[in-house]
């Protein structure tokens, strides 16, 4: 626990000094409040919860790059206010990837005649709440939850001989919903599938994404 | 392998606007080839291609509906080879530079006061760039001709001479076939 205290202070340290612009100053206070719930000392459970995750591109992000992400994963530590409601606290990564035939692009008085390699990187920061539908003795725990919070975005396109890059900080909101299986008094399977929005900040377009979610969630 | 591997072309949207393109304007080719080693001019090259370029360049600007120049010229154009690989700066249109039509070397383009919009690239060995410039508004008292267009062929002098022939032809052609000539 003191452990995670100190990981949890230590990105909270790291997020302060990327937190410039203005609207990061929403998505700042929601990780104090996420990071004040966590720190509330109640004698309940906590969790730790790691995904193996697979994103399917939508709307935009599906017209920058069509193929499905297979390299992604995201881990969550998660405070349980009390049996059924979680509160947490979510780092990650997806990085989507796509190589277009070659084609003539356009660029800024010009055009460029060559292959594409599209990449898009999505690192969530996030604060998260769950709610649980059955106890802990269940056989089976379906659950509710948001994600809100920040994604760290690097969008890069590499065409021959020259590479642009917009990066930035967005804000981000994930619903979802998934289902854990006990295994044993202290681990379960867990399975989810949340839809993630990045919206739109100066140089990044907003960027959707279905993600599929598989791992494991220990309870200690 | 006819395969081309990138070709780039940046225009000068101040000069090229839909009310004026090339048409009915003269050209003037380089004599020579300027070609560049290691970033300085390569004095003694082998200028074997260098008659398949410049036929190249004809048909293209001829097609755009232009004429060669006899007198004095509209348009002056710089062809320059990258004999070996090479990092640096290109001119963007915009800047310029002076006739003759080559601007005194390695004070051109490689020396980072006309940077390369934001792009790092690596020339390949092999790779042409073709510019053409204003002529007609070239500055006498700076000696510079303002720079209206940039094109390059990355690697395109690579591997067999037959492949190499073809893609001349192919590579030229596709750079004719981008904005602001299409």
């Amino acid at each position: 626990m003191a452990l995670m205290n100190y990981s949890i202070k230590h990105l909270s340290i790291n997020i302060n000094l990327y937190l410039k612009t203005e609207n990061m100053k929403y998505i700042k206070s929601l990780i104090i409040v996420a990071l004040a719930l966590l720190s509330i000392e109640v004698s309940a459970q906590n969790k730790t919860n790691a995904y193996y995750g697979i994103a399917l591109p939508i709307g935009d992000t599906k017209d920058y790059i069509n193929p499905a992400s297979f390299r992604g994963g995201n881990i969550e530590f998660e405070k349980l206010i009390n049996p059924r409601m979680g509160v947490g606290f979510l780092v990650g990564w997806n990085t989507f990837y796509e190589a277009k035939d070659r084609a003539t692009y356009p660029i800024n008085n010009g055009e460029i005649t060559s292959k594409q390699y599209r990449y898009l990187n999505a690192i969530p920061i996030q604060a998260t709440g769950k709610y649980y539908f059955a106890g802990d003795d269940a056989v089976v725990r379906p659950f509710v939850g948001l994600a809100a919070g920040t994604y760290y975005m690097e969008k890069r396109i590499d065409n021959g001989l020259f590479s642009s890059r917009d990066k930035g900080w967005t804000f981000s909101l994930a619903p979802k919903a998934g289902l854990l299986v006990p295994l044993s008094f202290r681990t379960s399977l867990a399975l989810s599938v949340d839809y993630s929005t990045s919206f739109k900040a100066s140089d990044l377009p907003k960027q959707n994404w279905l993600g599929i979610n598989i791992g494991f969630s220990w309870d200690y | 392998m006819h395969e081309l591997d990138t070709s780039i072309s940046k225009f000068d949207s101040k000069y090229f606007t839909p009310d004026n393109d090339l048409t009915g304007k003269t050209y003037s080719l380089p004599e020579e080839i300027l070609y560049v080693k290691n970033g300085e001019e390569n004095e003694e090259p082998n200028r074997k291609h260098d008659e398949a370029i410049l036929s190249q360049m004809r048909t293209e600007l001829d097609h755009l509906g232009m004429t060669e120049a006899v007198t004095d010229t509209s348009i002056a154009v710089a062809i320059t080879i990258i004999e070996q690989n090479n990092s640096g700066v290109i001119w963007v249109p915009g800047g310029g530079w002076w006739g003759g039509y080559y601007p005194p070397y390695p004070g051109w383009g490689w020396g980072g006061y006309y940077p390369w919009y934001p792009a790092y690239y690596n020339f390949k060995t092999g790779s042409i760039i073709i510019e053409m410039g204003d002529y007609e508004n070239r500055n006498m008292i700076e000696e510079t001709i303002p720079l209206i267009y940039g094109g390059a062929l990355d690697g395109l002098l690579q591997g067999s001479d037959s492949n190499i022939g073809a893609r001349i032809e192919n590579g030229i052609d596709e750079l004719f076939n981008q904005a602001p000539f299409n």
